[in-house]
């Protein structure tokens, strides 16, 4: 279980309010698990507190991978043990290339240091299995990007620093199927027994491609309802409110 | 700072410009070293003082302004001396090319306008003397190393380019760690004639005790071009003001400048752009970064008389600020009496952006490394316009400290 990504009881709060109220869920190594719910609920919200982004407050809860509670770490201190986000909306950082930050943040992550021709033909590679033209590793990093663009590059940097435990927040959003097939391919590339994912998405469009061993629904700051892969076809069939009531029945 | 100046000189093969006593400048000097006392120190309310504060600077206190300068310059080949290319000592120049000298020596640069003018008029030991004949195009560029050692420095510098000529000049300015005040005080007069193109590089790299005063006028004739590069490093107060003189129709400037201020330092950097006839045009991009607890001040002066009709001239200044103990000052000003002309000026001050910095270190980068990254990037854009490889790399290092 130590290279499962466990988060217990999680509250979060943003400038005061309240989005997160005692999230539960555990992302086995080696598992891809799919997290769906209305906008709103959270989703992304869980997937900004899991990488330690400044903004969100954590008031109770804990998420533990690797023997430490990584919400007392450093976002990169996360990247480094093995965590990985794949952004909605990716920054624009102008004057810094591709090739350069990519390069800069392998050599963060990697225990070895990578020359620059090593490095080169990685990305090469990797940029090849995703489709995407060479002339894109010496743009600015997201600058000007199509959303398309934007979206591949995050898989690209994904392909390329081969994390251990990556959390995709609607990657799918803003693809068309072309490009959402070539993402799902370039991530069902990197699937192995030591990779797991928690993929955040609306729509279930984007797990046809990519197989889920677990589905779990977010409301309100909660995961509601767990199951299989049958359970994306449910709530693609009948919708977020039927599945939302079934569940507060339960509750 | 050596090893970087002997990297950028091994190209050519380099001279020691020997210092010289000459009689032909001291009417000049005596007369401004009249201006020069009876000048009283600026005061910040002054425009070209505006946000740098230095009436408790005692000049007095580094007298005598003996100057220890050493100059080391490119080593012409015969071939190009053959050519009628000069570049020697000032003072040599006034001894051995009287007619050329005196026919440039302060034509556009006035004593009595500002106190470190008069100073350089009045004290200036040496510097150096470039004359390039007419249609003589440069491969190689030309290149100047002053080193002020540990010692005031006040030097003064000629560029001539003669019509239809095309070269580069690299001036590097240095001195050494020391542990108490320096000044230094530089003016260089800068002649673009008819038809020539000059591309003028300026990098200062002082340690942390030097005052620098540093006034560049450069006059801008016919057709002709002058792309002005300037990086800016170091010192306690770093001071450079750069005049673009319009002065033929047709005549064109471009001004970069880069400035990267660290520790305690103050910059202070001012572009003017006089557009003296119709048709001539102008960009200046002038963009800092400030670290620590240091402060700068751009100056960027648009100024189109009635004569300078079908003009275009454009400014733009942009300041990223690394925390909180710093200040950053931006006046841009437009003063125009022409009626046809295109002229506008844009500064931006600005913070770095925390959603940049949890983007990069998401990805593993430490927060000093998400840092660097951003602050390399930022002047990227600029050196990317720089024309020379060789001096893009040269900023490029500088940034990277």
């Amino acid at each position: 279980m130590t290279d499962s990504l466990i988060i217990k009881d999680l509250h979060v709060s943003v400038e005061g309010q309240k989005i997160l109220n005692g999230v539960d869920l555990v992302v086995r190594k080696g598992e891809i698990c799919a997290l769906m719910g209305p906008n709103g609920s959270g989703k992304s919200t869980l997937a900004y507190t899991l990488m330690g982004h400044p903004k969100y407050t954590v008031d109770k809860g804990e998420a533990w991978y690797k023997e430490q509670n990584i919400l007392d770490l450093k976002p990169d201190e996360r990247a480094k043990l093995g965590l990985f986000l794949s952004f909605q909306y990716p920054q624009e950082i102008p004057g810094v290339s591709v090739s350069n930050f990519l390069r800069t943040a392998y050599n963060s992550v990697k225990p070895n240091q990578v020359s620059v021709p090593d490095f080169v033909r990685l990305l090469k590679e990797k940029m090849k299995l995703l489709k995407i033209d060479d002339s894109f590793s010496r743009r600015y990093l997201n600058e000007g990007f199509s959303g398309g663009e934007k979206k591949r590059a995050e898989i690209l940097q994904l392909a390329v620093l081969q994390p251990e435990m990556a959390i995709l927040d609607e990657t799918d959003s803003g693809l068309d199927i072309d490009s959402l097939k070539t993402v799902a391919h370039g991530v069902n590339t990197l699937l192995n027994p030591n990779f797991g994912a928690l993929i955040i998405t609306h729509y279930q469009r984007i797990l046809n491609y990519i197989t889920p061993d677990s589905v779990h629904v977010m409301v309100k700051g909660r995961v509601v309802k767990s199951g299989g892969k049958e359970l994306a076809h449910q709530l693609e069939a009948k919708g977020y409110d039927e599945i939302i009531k079934e569940a507060e029945i339960s509750i | 700072m050596a090893a970087q100046n002997q990297k950028i000189i091994t190209k050519n093969t380099m001279q020691e410009l020997s210092k010289v006593q000459s009689s032909f400048a001291d009417e000049t000097k005596k007369e401004a070293l009249e201006i020069f006392k009876a000048m009283p120190i600026p005061k910040e309310r002054e425009e070209d003082w505006r946000y740098t504060e230095i009436e408790k600077l005692k000049l007095e206190s580094f007298e005598p302004f003996e100057s220890k300068t050493g100059i080391i310059a490119t080593k012409l080949s015969d071939d190009l001396i053959e050519k009628g290319i000069i570049l020697t000592d000032i003072n040599k120049a006034f001894e051995k090319y009287p007619e050329i000298a005196q026919k440039y020596f302060f034509k556009n640069v006035k004593t009595d306008k500002d106190k470190f003018v008069a100073l350089n008029a009045a004290h200036f030991s040496n510097g150096v003397f470039l004359y390039v004949p007419k249609n003589i195009e440069l491969d190689e560029p030309i290149r100047v190393n002053f080193h002020f050692g540990e010692k005031n420095s006040i030097v003064h510098n000629i560029i001539i380019v003669e019509s239809n000529s095309k070269i580069d000049f690299i001036e590097e300015y240095s001195n050494n760690e020391i542990s108490h005040e320096q000044l230094n005080c530089c003016v260089t007069e800068v002649y673009a004639n008819q038809n020539s193109k000059l591309n003028f590089y300026h990098i200062n790299n002082w340690t942390k005790n030097v005052y620098n005063f540093t006034n560049i006028v450069g006059a801008i004739e016919r057709d002709a071009a002058i792309n002005w590069v300037s990086g800016c490093f170091g010192g306690k107060l770093n001071r450079i003001k750069i005049d673009t003189l319009f002065n033929g129709q047709g005549s064109q400037a471009n001004n970069l400048g880069i400035f990267l201020g660290r520790g305690k330092e103050h910059i202070d950097f001012t572009t003017n752009m006089h557009h003296n006839t119709p048709n001539t045009t102008n960009e200046v991009l002038v963009d800092g970064i400030l670290k620590d607890e240091s402060s700068s001040v751009y100056r960027g002066l648009i100024r189109i008389p009635k004569e300078g009709q079908k003009t275009y001239s454009y400014l733009e200044n942009h300041i990223l600020k690394l925390g909180d103990k710093t200040l950053a000052n931006s006046i841009p000003s437009l003063k125009i009496d022409a009626n046809d002309v295109k002229a506008s000026h844009g500064a931006t001050v600005g913070q770095i952006d925390e959603e940049h910095l949890f983007y990069l270190m998401s990805r593993g980068l430490s927060r000093e490394e998400a840092e660097r990254l951003i602050v390399e990037g930022f002047f990227e854009p600029i050196i990317q316009k720089i024309p020379m490889e060789e001096l893009r790399e040269k900023i490029r290092e500088m940034v990277r400290g």
